[in-house]
């Protein structure tokens, strides 16, 4: 078979643009693409042709590539043979599956199998490694050859990198997860302002009053009605600081009335979806396990998803700062007694060490260089304010599990 | 003209301003309570000695807006500023415009009579000066251009020569003017007349 013959066969999206090169009088020459082909005017002699086809072909835009039945590379275009950082005649004959990085090469199977199993065209996005060693994002679209008889199927692929897309949508996400931890970061900032102010005043109170009292009983003049005045003032402030604190309690606690009844694995699913990019970004395999038919809770469902999201997100910052090893986040959902459920959250991390066990949901108090420290002990207000308990289990060396209880309320879903 | 020293308590946080009152006024000093900058200012006599304690948050007009209006009239007052949590920025402001002090609630009794004691102490050295101040601007009045350019002339520590000189006068004459300048004055020294100058503004105190 010659160069215009498989060209030919090569078939639909390269062999499709050629078809209207050929077919369309006006000029194909678009100011955006970098090299000038002199074809698509008259009636073209195909062979006279065929060195700019092939020149086309070698120098599209995005890789063309024919895999065997075996998954070997059969050809590839210049463009694609770049993708990979190897010489073309090199490649021809190697599987490519060789160059799909660990993490995707089920879904390269996948891929395959979609094909084979009847579909006309499937799309992809796999992590390749190039000659380089650096990591490439391609997007693979292949079609199965149909009118090859001998030898199996074999498959006609377009490579597109697209790793400068990722690398803006992975850019994009990290600020959304920056800002909405300044958000958080604000609003806990905020509070923690507020909150100083609002105690600060009565307590600048009890302290003035207290120690003008002791003045005065230390000084042996009768001021008697100072003396009473003073102590009153003094204990009325500080039952007014014991409000503020019992208001926030009760800000927290949110007193039942955003509570509804619902499924705990919704919940659960709702964050999953939340954290899967973050932990996909950082190879993090993210894995869930919800026993079936849980019996229904009665939460608030934001906050349980909160004191959630702040789990998993504590697990993959865990993570990410120790390198190496397969790298898995575990949420579970069971049952626990009839009338408890427990979800935890299990990662691999490097664990906490002892020293930090007893702290941990002590407000402001944090391992993480820019963490604030109240994630955990807001979380364990909130659990505990559902009637559950949150603890954690550290094996060091060897990951972290945080656990919490919800109570039940009876019934499963139907 | 009043003598006795009066403490301006502003606080909108009226438990706080009675201990605040008790405080002060048990350990025999004299306090005026406001719960708002504006009550304050209504109220208040330039010439009465004494200092302001001002909390810095406050409905209305806040310890900054204070001190500022009190400024623009030119009414110079120690001020203490406290508030209910430390704010480092409005902290620094409030000393570059010259307040004595900034506490934080809860803040002991001593810390603020310690306080109080050099808010006022400062308010007698200020209310003295300012006496001074205006005496020597007086007597600066009664001076002749002449013996005015003399005067300056002479607080620069310039020589006789060298004053006749810039004036194109005879020393002679210089020391004619000199002599009315130091009795105009009433300085019996030359360092005592470099000493008015400083206060008075007429020479610029260069550290």
């Amino acid at each position: 078979m010659g160069p215009g013959g498989w060209l030919r066969q090569f078939g639909l999206s390269g062999a499709r643009s050629i078809a209207e090169f050929q077919t369309e009088p006006a000029p194909v020459a678009r100011p955006t693409e970098r090299r000038t082909y002199r074809i698509g005017f008259g009636q073209p002699e195909l062979p006279s042709r065929i060195p700019d086809y092939v020149d086309l072909f070698e120098h599209a835009p995005v890789g063309y590539m024919l895999l065997d039945a075996s998954g070997c590379i059969e050809r590839i275009n210049r463009t694609g043979a770049a993708m990979l950082g190897w010489d073309q005649e090199w490649l021809v004959g190697k599987p490519f599956s060789r160059w799909i990085s660990n993490n995707d090469k089920q879904l390269f199977r996948a891929h395959q199998h979609a094909l084979s199993g009847g579909e006309r065209c499937t799309s992809h996005d796999l992590r390749a490694k190039n000659r380089q060693g650096r990591t490439v994002s391609l997007r693979l679209e292949s079609t199965l050859e149909t009118n090859h008889l001998e030898g199996g199927a074999r498959c006609r692929s377009i490579m597109i990198d697209v790793s400068g897309e990722q690398q803006s949508a992975r850019k994009l996400r990290l600020l959304q997860s920056q800002l909405t931890h300044v958000a958080r970061l604000n609003t806990a900032g905020e509070m923690a302002s507020s909150l100083a102010h609002e105690l600060n005043q009565p307590l600048g109170t009890v302290v003035l009053n207290c120690e003008a009292a002791l003045r005065l009983l230390k000084s042996g003049a009768s001021q008697e009605y100072e003396f009473a005045e003073a102590l009153t003032q003094a204990r009325e402030a500080a039952s007014f600081a014991s409000d503020v604190v019992r208001h926030l309690r009760g800000f927290l606690q949110g007193n039942g009335e955003l509570h509804t009844v619902c499924e705990l694995s919704v919940l659960v699913l709702d964050v999953s979806t939340l954290i899967e990019a973050d932990a996909r970004d950082n190879d993090i395999e993210l894995q869930l396990e919800i026993e079936r038919d849980l019996p229904l809770v009665r939460v608030d469902s934001v906050q349980i998803e909160q004191v959630l999201l702040n789990l998993a997100h504590n697990s993959i910052e865990a993570m990410r700062d120790g390198g190496g090893g397969p790298n898995r986040v575990t949420i579970r959902a069971y049952r626990n007694l009839p009338e408890q459920i427990r979800v935890s959250v299990t990662d691999t991390g490097p664990g906490l060490g002892v020293e930090h066990h007893d702290r941990l949901f002590t407000p402001f108090y944090t391992t993480k260089r820019d963490g604030m420290g109240i994630g955990l002990s807001i979380s364990r207000t909130i659990i505990e304010a559902h009637g559950g308990e949150l603890w954690a289990d550290i094996d060091s060396g060897n990951g972290a599990t945080f656990t919490f209880t919800l109570p039940s309320i009876g019934g499963s879903p139907t | 003209m009043p003598t006795e020293q009066v403490i301006h308590a502003v606080d909108d946080d009226r438990p706080f301003l009675a201990a605040l009152d008790r405080a002060l006024r048990t350990t025999g000093l004299t306090v005026n309570r406001y719960v708002c900058a504006s009550d304050f200012l209504n109220d208040l006599d330039p010439d009465q000695p004494g200092c302001l304690i001002t909390d810095l948050r406050m409905p209305g007009m806040d310890g900054l807006e204070l001190q500022k209006t009190l400024q623009e009239q030119q009414i110079r007052l120690p001020t203490i500023f406290i508030t209910g949590h430390g704010d480092a920025g409005k902290a620094v402001a409030a000393l570059k415009g010259g307040a004595v002090d900034f506490l934080e609630k809860p803040f002991s009794e001593q810390a603020l009579l310690d306080s109080v004691r050099r808010a006022l102490a400062k308010d007698t050295v200020d209310r003295a000066l300012a006496g001074e101040r205006a005496i020597i601007r007086q007597r600066c009045a009664n001076l002749t251009p002449r013996e005015q350019q003399v005067f300056s002339l002479v607080v620069s520590d310039l020589p006789n020569k060298e004053i006749a000189r810039q004036l194109k006068i005879s020393p002679r004459t210089v020391e004619h003017h000199r002599a009315h300048v130091m009795l105009k004055m009433q300085a019996r020294s030359v360092a005592e007349l470099i000493t008015m100058a400083f206060l008075c503004g007429i020479r610029e105190l260069r550290l």
